[in-house]
């Protein structure tokens, strides 16, 4: 190394102590160059510019979107349980066993702004998702790499689960924030939006969809996993009837109806919930490549683990009751536990819980989100309000027949009609999706029928708080009154 | 042969004599008279004649005697200058005496000057004690102020000396000497180091100084003080030792992280940390927060794959054995920190270890074993009690509706009620366990000095079930001169391995009294018997050990070369990497069997890496009376952190749960950051007769973190000083101050302490599970290109004091930090689709205080010597300014004018004599409290800060006994420890809750009516009330250490130095009114920290 190097004449030594200054010239002369605190992009991440770059990189930005929705580490969020159970607790389906105050508010209609369930399993999840789908519609839009077609069926998908979360969120919370930008400069202030204006964007989102996506399965593989023009539609149907608006309801659900090639009722009960059932119009794919197990979080969840293990939930003497004689829905959809003395019956559709679980197995059954039994029942509410009683009785019972009941004796007045439609709406899509705590708010029998079992109803409690963290965040949000 | 070289052996020889005579000189008696007669005498005699008689030595190079001839000599109790006066006339040779030393030197002929002001040439060569030249010594000529300084042999020539004036010749870290000169001799100066406070050698930034001379705020532990803590992280050591330095602890666990904090907080934003610069034998430590971390619990040190075990992290200082430090020097004020930058804005803790020293070859080994306890117990329910709570609870919810049940009420009609577990003693009742061996080698000679060590530690907990932290380290230092002086090469390396089984179970002695047993008759872990809650059986993880094993290597080369006399090279490479792989499984057997459990394990690694390279040159002169130091210099530092964790599960044997490959399916994730830092700098140091000392500093930092075009900030500061006691009038009228100086600095330094990559999208398939079989990609965060250097303002003021001879010293500071542009994890509602976003905030945040710090040697007697020590800072902090904070994420936690650590509670009034419940004061007289968080009507603020913190100490020493005390202290408000969610519920309480009210007309009870209601909304605002703080302040016996040194004559025999033999104490005890057992544990069922006594032994030879 030169620096061992000694000089050994007076004359040597100033020429080499020359070089070194200049030498450390030159070193620091460098420093300060843009280079020098230049570090190359992380290896674990890619920009959104390199996200949608290419169709295989944006497909995957679109299935992330789907894994977030449904791979949830066996917790119940919005789109993977939390609407079935949370709901179902608010209204008179369920009954909470355990008793941590996160869940017992939710039964006892006592929710308040800081319950971490609202906060962390509704409406972060949905927000989350929403941010991503509007960055895939973004990064989409702006994309030079990718061609037209796929771009659509890309954007068509995120427009699909943007309007599928915004219909939940403006039904559990009311006026939500509606964002469509990836920008927080732009949406760390937003207010809240009338939700008049949510549905109206919902049904735009939806319509994008069902014009930009096919109405096959072929690019999800057959598979009924991933959004297309029918989920689009059966949606839309629902968001139609919730709007009140019977004959565009009529009309999308006949669509899925009158699409016998591809749906059909599944005549066996304890099949309806299997992967790619004939009934299925849009379900949650489970992976158990990664979580070894092949149950779904609704299963794990809500059946015990033995016949003599406490539930986490179980149904109420009010859902107990509503069944018929004679509905095979009772013994197929539901399953007791005796603990401590006392019988609990808890939701049984879902028939793989913590211990009928196995490792490393493929899954037969994948979570439910849109299903043909639905539609009928949305034709037949739409019907009823159209004056069509026949066509709707028709409707109501081809449910009945499959759950082992004779034809519906409801008269030809509407409202005979409409009560035997929310009685069907009751039993078949209980523990399903919120159903019932939603057809009660948009029914308005929410204020009657909770009235009476549970004490301190109030009507604000139809909908939930605005998550305290937000109101704090942003300023500019209101809450929910009542709260 | 080269005549440099030549000159550069006889210099050595001559130092070699030097040694020699000098050792051998060592012992004997006061003789002053010689008594020698002889024909033909060698001068070689002659001298060993001297040696012999009497207590002078005599120095000579082994030329100088080259032409001298055999004298002559008759002398009975001559005097010895007289011997020698007659021995060397008409030899050449002239003789010097400085103390007992003579030097023999040869006559240097002398420039005569004309006139009456006649000046003589002065010749020189400046040594330290051990013999090795002093390069860049002051040389000043006392009545002009003018002149030089030594070259790197020492060496000195001033050619017009006035004949009478003499010369200071004065060195960093060396007691100045003021020395006459004698006209055609060549002077030999020896510079003993400065025994005093305030002329010892401090380390500071890129360089030395002492308290003396320095500009900026520099404290210093010194090793001694180090050494007396038998806590494995010498982090932990620092607390109560340096006034502003808040040092906390942030779990029972050796390995845990250390939260530093100096003179309080300086960021807005509750996720970054404001963590001080840690640089360790010049090499920094920067480890990248991958991991995002909390400002309440710091970093989670070097464990950033999101994997942390149950210590909450490994403290990178855990790797460091505290006895190979010599020195860790805390630089606090822009002066001290400023050449730092932008790394050195939350202040700058330099860690030097342990160097080699010329003289004979050291040996020291040492060894102490000892115990720790818990220190104290809560006072809690026992069964009786309990179930009683739980009756009550149930009994008052009936109103709502509420009957207990085998799911709300399994302790009283599931479980045995006639069970009773002290769950404290029987979890905290292990006694820890320490050991420590430690050998070190050192010595060397005057051009190359070594140091080698090996420590071994073994420590245990108090916890019932608990695994052991180990670590081995060895230490490793070698310095080399070349022979002609110019180059110096040193080499610093420390490797050291450390492993670390910890099991997870400190929190749960509040579980109910009749809880069931935690094995059940065959031994396996009962489950069975917990039901209906036995999802949530807290012992599974007695058999989820976890293991992390650590390795930390760091190593500095540094080269020094002089170019010309004053200006020297240097450049330091330094290179540190850690690796750590971490381990845990989870096992069937820990894992409740109704739930058809499989195995899993969770691995993890981490590693960190962090270079440097940094090039100076230094120059150095004398100018107009005054010592002018030019620094310019560059530094390059690269950072690369990664990590990765990789869960296995699906085993369904636990045989195989240690490898990852028979995992039948695996999770992984990593992350990765990288960080570079890029500057130059210059600092200008003029000092003028060390009365008027001015210290300019300046810098061009740059930054990976920030995007394009905002990489580069520019900063400095300014420090000036003013050691009035160097002024004649002080001197004259104030005799009692031995010194005093004032001094004063500004600057500014920027901060980019936040995370890497945050200007950049990013995208990530990691630990998200593929959908349809295709990967799937989330966004991670939100993208600010728009950030840039945080601004920190420092300001400071001081004064110090010594009197009494500086045996008493009084230093006096007061500082005003002020944090601008603040980068914050800006809080975002989470329709934004994040939580939050890196910025830059417009708001300033205010740190301002005072510290002080005493010294006192009382007495400094042979056998008897008493000292004191105080040392205290305060910190007020303060929200200066925050532009439009109504309607920000901020507006309920902050108010301008208010510290940043204030909590917004409400006012407790006292339990409803009626209802039973909490009152709170309605503030705004409106009717109604208001709980929302967003509306703080109804709140006070009460702040949470540290107001005060320091500690104090006393050494005492008689005869051969050693006794030191050192007391910490701390005064804050903090949450008090009693209340345990609402007592009512299944979990143990403090006794205190007995004093609850019952009945309608139960007047002034401290607790609320019990209740299984977790949301009952008093319970909710007693939580969020004053009613739950509690004065967390405290005085504690830190450190007790007694030692006897064994007297010498018995030490001699048996080949020894010395040998001691010691004990030491830790937390020996705690004086406080907290409510609670102890401040450092807050929360009920929280493990105290423990008490720890060694005892060992040390020998040197």
């Amino acid at each position: 190394m030169f620096l061992f190097h000694f000089p050994k004449d007076s004359e040597r030594k100033w020429s080499v102590n020359y070089i070194w200054l200049t030498l450390i010239i030159i070193l620091f002369s460098q420093v300060g160059c843009k280079k020098l605190v230049q570090i190359s992009d992380p290896t674990n991440t890619i920009t959104t510019n390199e996200t949608f770059n290419d169709s295989i990189d944006a497909a995957s930005a679109i299935m992330g979107v789907y894994s977030k929705l449904v791979n949830t580490r066996k917790l119940l969020y919005i789109a993977n349980g939390g609407a079935t159970v949370y709901c179902g607790l608010s209204s008179d389906e369920l009954i909470n066993f355990a008793s941590s105050s996160d869940i017992t508010q939710f039964y006892t209609n006592t929710l308040n702004s800081n319950n971490t369930f609202i906060n962390a399993y509704f409406w972060i999840p949905a927000y989350s998702c929403i941010y991503q789908a509007n960055a895939c519609i973004e990064g989409l839009s702006a994309s030079k790499g990718i061609n037209q077609n796929t771009k659509d069926q890309f954007i068509g998908e995120a427009k699909f689960i943007r309007a599928f979360l915004y219909f939940y969120l403006t039904n559990l919370f009311g006026d939500v924030p509606y964002i469509t930008s990836t920008d927080f400069n732009h949406t760390s202030g937003a207010t809240r939006t009338p939700q008049s204006q949510i549905y109206q964007a919902i049904i735009n989102d939806l319509k994008d969809a069902q014009n930009s996506l096919p109405a096959d399965y072929s690019y999800s593989g057959g598979a009924r996993t991933r959004a297309n023009a029918m989920a689009a539609t059966a949606l839309l149907a629902r968001v139609y009837l919730y709007q009140k608006q019977w004959s565009d309801a009529e009309t999308q659900a006949s669509k899925i109806i009158g699409n016998s090639n591809t749906f059909n009722l599944t005549m066996d009960l304890n099949q309806i919930f299997q992967l790619n059932s004939s009934e299925t119009i849009l379900q949650w794919q489970l992976n158990t490549a990664y979580d070894p197990y092949n149950a779904t979080t609704e299963g794990v969840n809500l059946i015990t683990r033995n016949a003599n293990s406490a539930p986490y939930c179980y149904l109420s003497p009010q859902l107990l009751n509503a069944f018929e004689t004679g509905d095979q829905r009772k013994a197929a959809w539901m399953k007791s536990t005796k603990f401590a003395g006392k019988t609990y019956y808890y939701p049984y559709k879902y028939k793989i819980g913590p211990t009928q679980k196995s490792a490393n197995a493929d899954p037969t059954e994948y979570y439910m989100i849109l299903r043909l039994a639905e539609q009928y029942l949305i034709r037949a509410e739409a019907r009823a309000h159209l004056n069509r009683f026949s066509d709707a009785r028709a409707d109501i019972d081809s449910i009945r027949l499959r759950a082992g009941l004779s034809n519906t004796t409801a008269p030809d007045d509407a409202d005979s009609v409409l009560a035997a439609v929310a009685q069907e709406r009751k039993i078949e899509l209980f523990a399903e999706w919120g159903h019932r705590w939603l057809d009660l708010k948009r029914t308005g029998q929410a204020d009657a029928t909770l009235k009476q079992i549970k004490p301190g109803w109030a009507a604000y409690q139809q909908l939930y708080p605005i998550p305290q963290s937000e109101l704090v965040n942003d300023p500019r949000l209101s809450q929910n009154s009542g709260y | 042969m080269p005549k440099q070289l030549l000159k550069a052996m006889k210099l050595m020889i001559f130092f070699l004599i030097v040694v020699c005579l000098h050792v051998s000189a060592a012992g004997y008696g006061q003789k002053g008279t010689v008594t020698i007669s002889g024909k033909d005498l060698p001068l070689e005699k002659v001298f060993n004649v001297i040696k012999k008689q009497t207590d002078y030595v005599c120095f000579y190079g082994y030329d100088v005697l080259q032409n001298a001839r055999p004298v002559s000599l008759n002398f009975r109790d001559a005097d010895v200058q007289e011997v020698l006066k007659a021995a060397l006339w008409g030899q050449g040779l002239d003789f010097s005496i400085t103390g007992k030393t003579i030097t023999i030197m040869k006559r240097v002929m002398a420039a005569v000057g004309p006139g009456p002001s006649r000046t003589i040439k002065a010749v020189g060569v400046v040594y330290n004690e051990a013999g090795q030249p002093l390069s860049g010594a002051n040389v000043t000529i006392k009545a002009t102020g003018k002149g030089t300084i030594t070259n790197a042999k020492g060496g000195f020539e001033l050619p017009a000396v006035p004949e009478e004036s003499p010369l200071v010749i004065s060195f960093i870290g060396y007691a100045p000497q003021v020395v006459k000169v004698n006209e055609g001799k060549e002077m030999v100066v020896y510079l003993n180091l400065a025994k005093n406070e305030l002329d010892k050698v401090v380390v500071q930034a890129y360089g030395t100084t002492t308290q003396r001379l320095s500009t900026g705020n520099i404290a210093t532990v010194t090793a001694e003080d180090i050494e007396k803590h038998p806590s494995m992280n010498p982090i932990a050591a620092l607390q109560g030792q340096v006034p502003g330095l808040v040092v906390t602890q942030n779990s029972g666990y050796a390995s845990a992280p250390i939260r530093v904090e100096l003179r309080g907080r300086s960021t807005i934003n509750p996720n970054l940390i404001a963590e001080p610069l840690y640089i360790i034998d010049g090499v920094p430590l920067t480890v990248l927060n991958l991991a995002g971390d909390n400002y309440n619990s710091g970093s989670q040190g070097l464990t950033q794959n999101g994997f942390s075990g149950p210590a909450g992290g490994q403290s990178p200082f855990f790797s460091i054995n505290p006895t190979d430090i010599e020195s860790i020097t805390v630089l606090k004020d822009a002066d001290a920190t400023a050449i730092y930058g932008s790394r050195g804005a939350d202040g700058v803790i330099i860690i030097n270890t342990k160097k080699g020293k010329p003289g004979k070859t050291k040996l020291e080994l040492n060894a102490y074993s000892g115990v720790s306890k818990v220190t104290n117990r809560f006072d809690l329910l026992n069964t009786q009690q309990y179930l009683a709570m739980r009756r009550e609870a149930f009994k008052n919810d009936a109103i709502y509706g509420i009957a207990p049940d085998a799911g709300n009420a399994y302790d009283l009609l599931v479980w045995d009620t006639t069970r009773y577990t002290d769950w404290q003693k029987f979890l905290w009742g292990g006694t820890g366990k320490t050991v420590d061996v430690k050998v070190g080698f050192s010595g060397g000679d005057k051009l190359t000095t070594f140091r080698v060590s090996g420590d071994y530690h073994r420590e245990t907990s108090i916890l019932s079930y608990s695994g052991a932290d180990q670590r081995a380290a060895v230490q490793f230092n070698l310095m080399h001169k070349s022979l002609n002086q110019r180059l110096n090469v040193s080499f610093t390396s420390f490797y050291s391995y450390t492993q670390s089984d910890l099991i997870s179970l400190s929190n749960q002695v509040t579980l109910a009294p009749n809880a069931p047993a935690i094995f059940d008759a065959e031994g396996h872990l009962n489950f069975g018997g917990w039901d209906p809650i036995s999802d949530q059986y807290p012992f599974g993880n007695i058999l989820q050990p976890y293991t992390a094993r650590t390795g930390f290597l760091n190593s500095k080369l540094s080269l020094q070369y002089e170019i010309l006399k004053g200006l020297n090279f240097s450049t330091s490479l330094g290179y540190s990497t850690i690796h750590n792989s971490q381990i845990q499984i989870f096992p069937i057997a820990s894992q409740s069997p109704v739930l058809s459990p499989l195995g899993s394990s969770n691995f993890g690694n981490n590693n960190i890496a962090n270079s440097i390279v940094e090039p100076q040159l230094e120059y150095k002169r004398v100018i107009s009376g005054g010592t002018l130091t030019v620094l310019a210099g560059g530094t390059l530092q690269s950072v690369s952190v990664d990590g990765n964790t990789i869960y296995g599960s699906g085993y369904v044997n636990d045989n195989l749960l240690k490898s990852i490959a028979n995992a039948p399916t695996k999770d992984a994730s990593d992350v990765a950051g990288q960080y570079k830092y890029a500057a130059v700098f210059g600092r200008i140091n003029y000092s003028w007769k060390n009365k008027y000392i001015l210290n300019l500093s300046a810098r061009r930092d740059g930054s990976s973190r920030f995007g394009s075009g905002k990489q580069y900030g520019n900063f400095g500061s300014i420090g000036v000083a003013w050691i009035f006691t160097e002024e004649q009038w002080i001197k004259d009228h104030l005799t009692f101050l031995s010194f005093g100086k004032l001094r004063a600095s500004y600057g500014l330094t920027g901060s980019d302490q936040i995370g890497d990559y945050k200007f950049l999208t990013r995208w990530s398939s990691a630990g998200i599970i593929p959908y349809q079989g295709s990967a799937s990609y989330v966004p991670l965060q939100h993208a600010n290109p728009n950030l840039e250097w945080q601004v920190n303002k420092k300001l400071e003021g001081a004064i110090n004091f010594g009197l009494l001879k500086d045996r008493l010293n009084i230093d006096l500071v007061v500082y005003r930090n002020r944090i601008g542009n603040q980068l914050v994890q800006y809080p975002l509602p989470t329709i934004t689709g994040f939580a939050q976003v890196t910025a830059n905030l417009p708001a300033t945040v205010q740190n301002a205080g005072w510290e002080a710090n005493l010294r006192l040697k009382l007495i400094e007697k042979k056998d008897f010597a008493l000292s004191f020590d105080l040392n205290a800072g305060s910190n007020r902090n303060k929200l200066v300014a925050y532009p439009n904070l109504a309607m920000s994420p901020y507006a309920s936690r902050f108010t301008i004018g208010k510290p940043l650590n204030i909590v917004k509670v409400f006012h407790y009034l006292g339990v409803d004599p009626q209802t039973g419940l909490y009152t709170f004061l309605d503030k705004n007289k409106d009717g109604i409290i208001n709980n929302s968080l967003n509306n703080t009507d109804d709140r006070f603020d009460r702040d949470l800060s540290v107001r005060l913190d320091g500690g104090f100490g006393t050494d005492i020493r008689y005869k051969n006994w050693s006794v030191n005390l050192f007391f910490t202290f701390r005064k804050r408000e903090i949450k008090s420890s009693i209340y345990n969610g609402y007592p009512g519920s299944p979990v143990n309480q403090s006794i205190q809750v007995l004093n609850h009210w019952q009945n309608p007309g139960d007047y002034a009870k401290r607790f609320a009516r019990y209740t299984t209601l977790g949301d009952a909304t008093d319970q909710n605002y007693y939580n969020n009330s004053d009613g739950v703080y509690s004065d967390g302040s405290y005085l504690r016996l830190r450190n007790l250490s007694i030692s006897y040194d064994l007297p010498v004559n018995w030490t001699k025999r048996a080949g020894m130095q010395s040998c001691q033999i010691y004990f030491r104490g830790e937390n020996v005890f705690l004086i406080t009114k907290y409510n609670g057992i102890d401040p450092e544990a807050q929360g009920l069922g929280t493990m105290p920290p423990s008490k720890i006594f060694t005892g060992g032994l040390q020998f040197n030879f």
